[in-house]
């Protein structure tokens, strides 16, 4: 485990460890160092030798794999004729007039143990170039039917691997498009099995409050429903894309998005931080989700950004973002990070990642 | 805690090839360098947004012979200059293929006028796999012929490479990244050096 993570709860630091620097990291800066002098004279290209294309430019988390392959999370704990549905849904999410009449609706299978938090996220590895490798989903997760076939989420929709955000109208929208109307269920399902962080608060107040139904710990407990009424802080400002990755911003506000900062001494001690505050809607969404057993941070892949189609600059965008990210150093956590023994008392989450140079 | 560079296992493997005009070639070196820790200082300004914003200026671009290795206080990684580089545009000859640049350089937290660097052509970087860079350095027939120190004929026995300028002076500011010592070789125009410098990233 390499590096350094310190996850704040208000003024007390509730985890620290070292992280992972990846292969991707000395791949980024192989490229630094062979990037073309000639591009300068291209105007179409000059923009790509901006160091911003080669520097630390978003954070994700990801859960683990047992959290799509169980159905075990309270949100992937739906039936096996909506998994079926929702297979359709995602292999057709071009051809939306498909989707109204699919019929799906949100069911609860029998309950099992949740919260959970010991899954088993993916060993370190420093040639992952994902947060999590497995995202299989068993189309029948009825344990009677242990040889249900599979398909892999990452299939359909990039980025997967890690917690995904497919919850705000707009990233709906953008990845769903309106023409011939989704409906609303469509989004929850979608978002049940791809995950998503709330709406932000100006959203939630148009909309109403998300509302999480958490599954019971045990047969004999019922059911906890938890409203989100603070919002998530990255979608409020909108610094988080449909794959989940929150982007690195301007300022020092960790609210807004991943901040950078350094002290004066830098060119002698060699510290880089990067900042970001989730806040408590986006904790508890995280764990209904299936928790936190993994973090990363990302630089652009401009090789990818390029195939796919786009030009630089490469302008982070919440909606249709053209940036493509490669994973520069990582961390696994053997117990979910956002595990809580009552949901009603979820706080703000500061994640402090700091680079040491020297 | 290690550093950054320990970390992510930054090595280089420098090979030192003297040919001869003829064409017949010998390997005078074949061996690991260090990476010093300019190379972090280098990185810090890029990821902290604090130097240059134009990444050309984070390439290995420049690099200098010198004539005084070993340091008195040993190779380590703290090094951030050669023990007696050379000095003068003369010392790397007149008929020289390199282009030679003057400036200043970066040696710790100061500034050093004067210094003298041969700059390194894109066209000799070449990227060799996804996280390893080889730079290759040629000491032409007519370069770093005929030095001499306090009289008596010196030989070279030290080089190191340069980032280009980290903190986005207006003239390049270069900064020391990788060093390593070797035998003396009292250098000729009977016969050039290719200094063969792979980075692993």
């Amino acid at each position: 485990m390499r590096g350094e993570i310190e996850i704040w709860q208000g003024d007390k630091i509730v985890f620290s460890d070292n992280n992972m620097l990846t292969d991707g990291a000395g791949s980024i800066l192989a490229d630094i160092m062979t990037i073309s002098p000639s591009y300068s004279d291209i105007p179409e290209l000059a923009p790509l030798l901006d160091t911003s294309n080669f520097t630390i430019q978003a954070m994700s988390f990801g859960t683990a794999p047992q959290s799509y392959a169980s159905g075990t999370s309270s949100a992937r704990k739906i039936n096996p004729n909506t998994r079926l549905g929702l297979v359709k849904l995602v292999t057709d999410k071009v051809n939306t007039n498909e989707y109204s009449a699919l019929g799906l609706t949100l069911e609860e299978t029998p309950p099992a143990q949740n919260p959970i938090d010991t899954y088993t996220p993916t060993a370190p590895d420093p040639q992952l170039e994902v947060l999590e490798l497995s995202t299989n989903l068993p189309i029948d997760p009825n344990p009677n039917a242990p040889e249900s076939p599979y398909f892999d989420v990452s299939t359909y929709v990039s980025g997967t691997g890690q917690h995904q955000n497919y919850h705000p109208s707009s990233t709906k929208f953008s990845i769903f498009p309106p023409s011939g109307g989704p409906s609303t269920n469509d989004y929850f399902i979608a978002a049940a099995f791809l995950g998503t962080y709330p709406p932000g608060a100006s959203e939630a107040g148009t909309v109403g409050p998300m509302l999480l139904t958490f599954s019971s710990l045990g047969s004999a407990s019922p059911s906890q429903e938890l409203s989100l009424t603070a919002g998530s802080y990255p979608n409020e400002a909108s610094s988080i894309d449909a794959d989940g990755f929150i982007s690195v911003v301007s300022g020092t506000n960790s609210q807004n998005g991943v901040t950078v900062s350094s002290n004066a001494s830098f060119a002698s001690n060699g510290i880089v931080e990067y900042a970001l505050t989730l806040s408590k809607d986006d904790v508890a969404a995280l764990n209904f989700y299936g928790g936190v057993y993994h973090m990363g941070l990302w630089a652009l892949d401009l090789k990818e950004s390029l195939t796919a189609g786009n030009s630089p600059p490469f302008a982070f965008s919440a909606l249709d973002n053209p940036r493509k990210y490669k994973l520069f150093c990582r961390k696994g956590l053997s117990k979910d990070l956002t595990y809580i023994d009552d949901i009603t008392q979820y706080q703000d989450m500061t994640i402090k990642w700091r680079l040491r140079f020297l | 805690m290690k550093n950054f560079t320990e970390e992510l296992g930054i090595t280089g493997h420098l090979t030192i090839i003297k040919k001869e005009i003829s064409g017949e070639e010998e390997i005078l070196l074949d061996d690991p360098n260090i990476i010093v820790s300019g190379m972090g200082t280098g990185l810090s300004y890029l990821f902290t947004a604090s130097g240059s914003d134009q990444i050309l200026d984070y390439q290995i671009q420049k690099f200098q012979l010198g004539v005084s290795g070993p340091p008195a206080g040993g190779v380590v990684s703290s090094i951030n200059q050669l023990s007696g580089q050379l000095s003068s545009v003369d010392e790397y000859g007149t008929g020289t293929n390199n282009q030679i640049f003057v400036g200043e350089q970066l040696v710790g937290a100061g500034v050093v006028p004067g210094r003298v660097f041969a700059e390194i052509p894109a066209s000799k970087m070449t990227r060799i796999n996804d996280s390893s860079v080889r730079y290759t350095l040629v000491v032409d027939e007519e370069t770093a012929n005929d030095l001499t120190r306090d009289g008596a004929d010196a030989a070279i026995n030290e080089i190191g490479m340069f980032m280009k300028n980290p903190t986005g002076n207006a003239e390049d500011r270069p900064i020391l990244v990788c060093y390593r010592t070797f035998s003396d070789i009292v250098k000729t125009n009977d016969f050039s050096l290719i200094f063969r410098w792979t980075i692993n990233f």
